[in-house]
Formats: structure tokens, sequence, C-alpha cells
């Protein structure tokens, strides 16, 4: 590595008045020696007056108060999305249980009654399960859901 | 070289800012709403600015500003309190640009496009010079949506957000030779790019 290649990241140092003043007498004196030091120095000098006369666009106030305010209100609902879907989950494993034990295995039920409900409850999961994976996994892959319908 | 007044002011700032983060703090602990619409009141802006740089566009650093604030309320009780806050919630933020900008994936790459990056009205006020400060410009967010995650995002702090050094490693926890050396390579990059625009600017003007 030459001596000019140890400096050269002391170039961004130099841009930005970081250096410190040992420093950067040091990096001058080099400069004055290496050409290729000074072409990086002015690029970079380039570049900053150029960013120096541009800014990222603002958002105008009153969408920051609406939105400022929407994040919590999104956290709560997210929270309480995780508490429902919990308590489904629960509710349903343990109706399906009891509906098992105690009609589905009840002889004194008709043949006929417990096919029925069988398969209300069989279409009811395939509709449920397929809504899931429309809401979870088509519509986040979809690039024009943001497309007003 | 600093002049030793502005020295004085980074210091100042340095302290103020983290005078600041210590009330969020106990703020957060008391009371966790109040403490979050603290904290909302003080970060939305810088944490859109800061997302807005590294992922290019509006929608994207709203969706990544938004669910910082939300994963900030949900984990702050992992955060260890002896540590400094800015750089926890820097690195939620940065983690959920990065997959960000993965999620997008290469099919919509056009979309890291840089256009509310814009011309400030001093930049505005010469009518000579605008057209030509609008190609630069152009040029800019170009070479700017070719950079690596890494590149644009310690540009973006310390271009766009005016961090010092020591402020860049602290967020970024890494030694600050390091802040220098990234720096160093990231602009090196960005000018390569921008000239590579001019260059290929100038074949198409000269075509015509």
């Amino acid at each position: 590595m030459s001596s000019a290649d140890k400096f050269r990241e002391m170039a961004a140092g130099y841009v930005d008045n970081e250096l410190t003043p040992e420093e950067r007498e040091e990096f001058e004196t080099m400069m004055e020696e290496h050409p290729e030091l000074r072409a990086d120095v002015t690029a970079f000098e380039k570049i900053n007056n150029l960013t120096s006369q541009v800014r990222f666009e603002e958002l105008p106030d009153p969408l920051w108060e609406a939105y400022g305010a929407s994040w919590y209100r999104k956290a709560e609902s997210a929270l309480g999305w995780i508490l429902l879907s919990l308590g489904a989950v629960i509710t349903i494993l343990f109706g399906g249980f009891a509906m098992w034990s105690d009609f589905f295995r009840d002889p004194s039920v008709p043949l006929l009654g417990r096919v029925g409900a069988g398969a209300a409850m069989g279409g009811s999961v395939i509709i449920l399960v397929s809504k899931l994976r429309e809401t979870f996994f088509m519509r986040k892959r979809d690039r024009y859901r943001k497309v007003m319908k | 070289m600093r002049a030793p007044e502005e020295v004085q002011i980074v210091t100042d700032k340095q302290s103020a800012s983290k005078d600041l983060d210590g009330r969020i703090l106990r703020t957060l602990m008391e009371n966790r709403k109040s403490g979050m619409d603290l904290l909302a009141r003080t970060y939305y802006r810088k944490a859109y600015g800061i997302a807005l740089g590294i992922v290019g566009n509006r929608d994207d650093a709203l969706d990544v500003t938004q669910e910082t604030f939300i994963r900030i309320q949900k984990s702050f009780d992992t955060f260890d309190r002896k540590r400094e806050f800015f750089p926890w919630f820097y690195t939620i933020l940065s983690n959920l640009c990065r997959t960000s900008l993965s999620r997008r994936g290469k099919a919509a790459s056009r979309e890291v496009d840089f256009e509310t990056l814009q011309l400030s009205a001093k930049a505005t006020n010469n009518p000579e010079t605008e057209m030509l400060m609008k190609e630069r410009l152009q040029h800019l967010r170009e070479a700017l949506s070719a950079l690596s995650f890494e590149d644009r995002e310690i540009i973006t702090l310390k271009t766009f957000h005016e961090f010092s050094y020591d402020q860049i490693a602290k967020t970024l926890k890494i030694p600050r030779g390091t802040v220098m050396s990234r720096l160093y390579y990231a602009r090196k990059r960005l000018a390569e790019h921008m000239n590579a625009s001019d260059s290929s600017n100038s074949k198409h003007t000269g075509a015509i």
C-alpha cells in the first residue's frame, strides 16, 4: 500500500472538516505530492456543493398530525387482532372437540343431521382458509393492490 | 477543521439530544402511551427523513417509519436501559429499511427513484443555472438509486442529516475510522455513478 493510499480515506474527513489540525496539515502536504488525492477532494466537494442545494420534500403538517396519531391506533389494533385470533383458535378447537364428542359421536343424533353439520363445518373451514390465503399471501404479492378499483 | 464555536454548537446539540432521549426513556417507563407520543413527536420526521434517504420513495418510507414505532412499542421491554436510545431506535429503522428494499425485489427496483429529492429555493433562484441544476439533480437521483444499502445509509446520515462522524459511529456501532473509510468509498462510488450519468447524457445529446 502506497503512502497515498493510506491517506485516501482521510479525503472524506478533510472535506467534512472532521480531521484534527495535525491530520489536516499532514493531508494537505500529501495532496501536494499526490494529485489523485486532490482529485478525490475536488470530486467530493463537487458532490457536497450539489447536495447542499437539494432537500427531500417535506410532508405537509396536517398529514403528519394524522399520520403521527395513526401508528398508535395501528399498534393497538395489531394487539387486538392477535388477541382476537388467539381467542378464535382456542374457541374453535374447544368447540370442535365438544362437537365431536357431544354431537358427532352421539348415536341419538340422526346420521343425516351429522353429515349435514359436518359438510357445513367443512365448507366454512375451506372458505376461511381460502380468505386467509388471499389476505396474507396473494394480496401481498399483488403489485397493483394500491390501485383504486 | 471545525471552529471552536462550531464545536461548541455540536457538543451542545449532542448533549441536548442525550437529555431528550433520557426524558423519552423516563416517560416511556412511567407511561407507555405518553412516552410513545413524546417519542413520535421527537423522532417521526427524523425517522421518515432517514428512511426516505435509504428506501428512496415516500410510500415505503412512511410504511417503514410507522412499522419502526410499532416495533418499539412492542419491544421496548427488551431494550437495555444502560445503552443509548437512538442507536437502538436506528437499528430497528435500518433493519426495516433493509427488509423493505429486499422485499421489493429486482422487478420493482425502479421504485427507488428519489423523486422526493428536490432543488432547494436557493438553487432555483437563478433561472440561468436552474436547468443545469435540474439535470445534475437527476444524475444525483440516478446515482443514489444505483448505490448499495450500506453506501446509501452512510451518505444519508452524513449528507442529508448532517450527523457528525462521532454520531454516525455511535449510531452504526462502528469505529470512527470505519466511518471515514465507508464515507470515502461511498462518495467515490456516488461520484463514479454521477460521471457515468453525465457521459451517458452527453452521448445522447451528441447523437441528437
